[in-house]
């Protein structure tokens, strides 16, 4: 996985972010993977290619609040994208509001399959972003970018065995948005 | 280490050999019996999570051009 093997902030403490070449180090470090968690919510490269573009510009602007809490930067990083993606999906919601702003990437050969794995992958896109961002972050590093518990743990800075505990209590939290969500279309039904 | 946190390791460990295929689910359900309905379910859903293709990156050039753009913005 690319960007995996760079020891993820390793800036950190020992040079200012607000300095433009530390900055472009930082943009080359993380890039590639905040690009890649806004396509998995947006299915699109235009959108991903312009949310992460804010990203970046907007942790520019904000980087002296990140400097006073000292918390991982690609985590912090990914709470920006984060609120820009849903700031994108509920302004998509109220200009079409019979689409709820989360595309599937898949194609499929019969409308039926297409319809039921569109619909599965924006239940799930939805209920992973109403995750805690720990949560969230953990659930993507392991299973869309396949990484394993030692890379996670480095990038949020926490050991291993709690970045499997947050695995844990992560998917025991989707599987209850995800029922809740069952829940709330039977009963409309 | 709090009963109720080493339940969660233990569970938690349950999950990642599963999902690598090297658990013995009737160990632990047998070992945990009134988890055995969460542990399989946890399973079921980890399978289900929409994977991103290899692909999905951007390309260089736009990382390229994005960099100068960015960089020409900062004061």
């Amino acid at each position: 996985m690319e960007g995996a093997a760079v020891p993820h902030g390793a800036l950190v403490g020992t040079r200012q972010w607000s300095d433009r070449e530390a900055f472009a180090a930082l943009y080359e470090e993380h890039v590639q993977r905040v690009y890649r968690h806004v396509y998995y919510f947006l299915g699109s490269h235009p959108e991903a290619e312009d949310i992460t573009a804010q990203t970046f510009l907007q942790a520019w602007s904000a980087i002296g609040r990140y400097e006073d809490r000292g918390k991982p930067i690609l985590s912090w990083l990914l709470t920006v994208a984060h609120n820009l993606i849903l700031s994108r999906v509920r302004k998509k919601r109220r200009e079409s509001p019979l689409h709820d702003g989360i595309p599937a990437t898949a194609r499929f050969t019969s409308p039926e399959e297409a319809y039921f794995a569109e619909w599965q992958q924006e239940e799930m896109a939805k209920a992973i972003l109403k995750l805690k961002p720990s949560e969230r972050q953990v659930i993507l590093f392991r299973f869309i970018d396949n990484m394993d518990y030692p890379e996670v743990a480095g990038l949020l800075n926490k050991s291993v065995n709690a970045i499997r505990v947050i695995q844990y209590r992560a998917l025991r939290n989707l599987r209850a948005l995800l029922e809740e969500r069952e829940d709330g279309k039977a009963e409309a039904r | 280490m709090g009963k109720l946190r080493r339940v969660e390791d233990e569970l938690a460990e349950c999950i990642d050999e599963l999902i690598a295929g090297e658990g013995d689910l009737v160990k632990y359900t047998s070992r945990y019996p009134e988890h055995r309905e969460e542990l399989l379910a946890l399973v079921k859903l980890v399978a289900s999570l929409p994977r991103l293709p290899e692909d999905s990156g951007p390309s260089a050039d736009w990382v390229q051009q994005t960099q100068e753009a960015i960089l020409k913005h900062l004061p």
